[in-house]
């Protein structure tokens, strides 16, 4: 599953913030490494959460420091589901 | 005094975005005004023509900036990159202390206000809207964005006041410099075309009906079988300088701006007043220290409503008498709301420096109404050496800026 969630991720990576996908992998920063600012993390959020149909606790989001934490917030919700 | 100087402009127009197809538009007196089939599903229009900027990638804008940006603030960012590039201003100049900015629209980011309205009461409720959606839509997004997009550390003066908010915009950037605020203003507004402007004309009766099969003939100024007005969407900008801190740095001077007033009627909110329209037009010529015969075209506010024309003409006559020549170039663009003034005294400043004068397009019969004016009726090369632009909007807020040769 972590490499349809990952991919998913990626395009939406991709899309949103105008990256190429040979920029994203999982040990990468949001911040530091990709560039994105706060607004950019609660645009990310929101369409994750269209995406994915669940809603993103606030306080998840300061968890989030790499793709690979997305990911792994993602995974446990569609487990839990 | 300190005098206060054009040295760049940039618009986006249903008829052009740049001098050369501009001037060809007015020319031949082509209409920037088409048929909406976007609009075919909406329900209840009347009028289904509009002013189209045919532009649609922003690309050219940073990402990191474009993403607070609904379609006025990028249509206003481009149009002031290439203000600034033409005034030759460095990034230095720019984000001096002394720099200003300026910058208007009627209604702020409307589509993206529109979409986020749609999807709070229909779909998401509040739980997945993004962060960025309040930045595009808010009243003042265009000011904002640009003063975070060109590095603007001095004043910002955002204008919303619907069709003459960049026109305010001008007069605020003219007056900081004239005052010694500032030595540099960005200055100028836009509007963004949304179906929501044409229906809520059409509730007051103030769009024209009647032309929607026959776009090129329908938006009408002073003319007896006009109807009401189209509307548009575009954007101006214009770099002021004062005038010594322009020439010290070698810069080309388009013109300069002698006068400048803005007046309230104060009596009715829709239906304008030729009182306010004369009143503001006196004090601008008085703050210009120029007399009526000084002026040598007049660039009409003129949006083709039944009234306001009327309105209008009377007001000039009273202040120039009937020898001075005068035109609306809305027959061409519709009616740019926020965009107008900036896009308008940019016109008036092609006017000044070309000896063009455009012409009245679909004006076939004067409207009896209206005042004896010397209506342009076709286009003449005629060397002026003071232009008047007059704006006016809703709540009886009207303006009018002078600009003379240097």
């Amino acid at each position: 599953m972590s490499s349809e969630v990952f991919e998913k991720v990626q395009e939406i990576i991709v899309e949103q913030f105008e990256k190429e996908p040979s920029e994203i992998s999982m040990d990468k920063s949001l911040v530091e490494d990709l560039g994105l600012d706060s607004l950019d993390m609660f645009d990310l959020i929101c369409a994750l959460e269209k995406e994915y149909g669940f809603h993103f606790e606030r306080e998840m989001g300061s968890s989030i420091a790499t793709v690979g934490d997305i990911v792994g917030q993602l995974e446990r919700n569609i487990n839990k589901a | 005094m300190r005098r206060v100087v054009i040295t760049g402009t940039g618009f986006y127009s249903p008829i052009g975005d740049n001098m050369a197809d501009l001037r060809s538009s007015l020319e031949q007196m082509k209409s920037g005004i088409r048929f909406m089939n976007e609009w075919s599903g909406v329900n209840g229009l009347d009028a289904r023509i509009a002013g189209v900027v045919p532009v649609s990638d922003f690309s050219e804008i940073p990402r990191a900036y474009r993403r607070t940006m609904d379609r006025v603030a990028m249509m206003c960012a481009l149009s002031l990159k290439r203000a600034v590039a033409q005034s030759g201003l460095d990034v230095a100049q720019i984000s001096a202390h002394k720099t200003g900015i300026s910058f208007g629209s009627a209604m702020g980011g409307l589509e993206t206000l529109f979409e986020y309205a749609e999807d709070v009461s229909h779909n998401s409720g509040f739980g997945r809207q993004n962060a960025t959606a309040f930045l595009r839509f808010m009243s003042h997004t265009v000011a904002a964005n640009l003063a975070v997009m060109f590095g603007v550390i001095g004043r910002n003066i955002p204008t919303s006041s619907a069709c003459t908010a960049s026109s305010q915009a001008i007069g605020a950037g003219y007056e900081s410099i004239k005052y010694g605020m500032s030595d540099v203003m960005l200055v100028g507004g836009g509007e963004g075309l949304h179906y929501v402007e044409a229906g809520i004309f059409d509730s007051m009766g103030a769009t024209a009906i009647g032309f929607n099969d026959n776009a090129q003939a329908a938006s009408r100024p002073f003319d007896i079988s006009r109807s009401g007005l189209i509307v548009s969407e575009g954007s101006g900008a214009l770099v002021l300088e004062e005038y010594e801190y322009a020439k010290a740095r070698g810069a080309v001077i388009l013109g300069e701006i002698v006068g400048y007033a803005t007046g309230c009627d104060g009596s009715h909110i829709t239906l304008p007043s030729e009182r306010g329209m004369e009143q503001v037009m006196r004090d601008a010529l008085a703050d210009a220290k120029l007399n009526p015969e000084d002026i040598g075209y007049i660039n009409a506010h003129a949006t083709a409503t039944p009234k306001g024309d009327i309105f209008e003409s009377i007001a000039v006559h009273h202040v120039f008498g009937h020898n001075t020549p005068i035109s609306s170039i809305k027959g061409y663009t519709g009616h740019m709301f926020g965009g107008g003034g900036a896009f308008e005294s940019i016109v008036s400043l092609m006017a000044l420096n070309e000896s063009f004068l455009p012409a009245n397009k679909n004006l076939e019969t004067i409207d009896p109404a209206c005042a004896p004016l010397d209506y342009i009726r076709s286009h003449r090369e005629t060397k002026v050496k003071a232009v008047m632009n007059n704006n006016f909007a809703f709540g009886g807020i009207n303006t009018s800026i002078i600009i003379k040769k240097i």
